[in-house]
């Protein structure tokens, strides 16, 4: 396959994760206030969450970029998808009528777009696992 | 060490020996550090930031003793719609609209704001604002906004 198909997944995938999570930490607040919104936690476990899941998705979109650690970001980029699809289908069913916060304040994106753009994303997850050859003692 | 796909950066960064799983727990143990160094630059909790406290379901609203309404959404959707008696009220008419609402307004009557619905958050903004400005507690936003009010389970 040639190269820069192979590239376009963590590319694309990197690139949504470092501005997610770089919109996110620059207004902290928000993203607390968006954690809130779910009505699953409060207090200081929603300013943990809230600190770091953009931390998670700057560091893992970024070691994207790295081949030697692209199997492991996407490792933990999937499974941060997958929390997160059950996380949506949960507010969904409880009727919560929010916003999901996915990409700081100025998103707006509901709770229904969000379930099915992240779909897309673990697309681009698995490609990413699928044609990520290096094995675990591969060189960079 | 093949050179190919590795463009820049020292080599040690790549930790080559390093299995999958080794590199999952050093990227969540960075994460932790990062977000422990921003929790401690940040400082506490932000209760203040907490705007969902505010908050009140339609079913609620339904519940409150004659509240004033006020309408948060742009003009041109005021004008195709709105609940009667609300009040509309933003960032851009605050002064004038505010002093309408004075007019209905006593601080025994809560006020409920509401905007668009999905996804917006001018109703938290200016109910916090009109709490600020008000100096009262019982000023809140409508969960659901105008798509809620219009199609909700408990429409009015």
């Amino acid at each position: 396959m040639k190269r820069w198909i192979i590239l376009l997944p963590p590319v694309l995938l990197g690139g949504f994760f470092v501005i997610s999570g770089g919109l996110k930490l620059a207004a902290p607040e928000e993203f607390y206030r968006a954690v809130l919104r779910y009505r699953m936690m409060e207090g200081e476990a929603a300013w943990a969450v809230a600190l770091l899941i953009p931390w998670l998705e700057v560091l893992a979109g970024g070691f994207l970029f790295l081949r030697a650690w692209r199997k492991a970001s996407a490792l933990v980029i999937l499974a941060l998808l997958f929390v997160f699809e059950a996380i949506l289908a949960s507010a969904f069913l409880r009727g919560l009528d929010i916003e999901c916060g996915c990409l700081g304040s100025g998103g707006g994106t509901s709770v229904g777009m969000a379930f099915v753009r992240n779909l897309f994303l673990i697309a681009a997850g698995l490609t990413i696992l699928r044609t990520d050859h290096t094995s675990d003692e591969a060189a960079p | 060490m093949g050179k190919a796909f590795l463009p820049w950066g020292p080599t040690w960064f790549y930790l080559s020996g390093m299995s999958t799983f080794g590199r999952v727990v050093l990227l969540l143990a960075l994460t932790l550090l990062a977000a422990i160094g921003h929790g401690l630059y940040l400082g506490p909790v932000p209760e203040e930031a907490a705007l969902d406290s505010w908050s009140v379901s339609l079913e609620a609203a339904r519940g409150l003793p004659n509240p004033l309404w006020v309408d948060s959404r742009p003009e041109s959707a005021y004008a195709t719609a709105h609940l009667p008696g609300a009040i509309r009220l933003d960032f851009d008419n605050w002064d004038q609209a505010l002093g309408d609402l004075l007019l209905e307004w006593d601080p025994d009557r809560s006020v409920i704001v509401y905007c668009s619905g999905n996804g917006c958050e001018s109703s938290q903004a200016i109910a916090a604002r009109l709490r600020e400005e008000l100096g009262v507690d019982s000023i809140f936003w409508l969960e659901g906004g105008w798509s809620k009010l219009r199609h909700g389970d408990h429409a009015l």
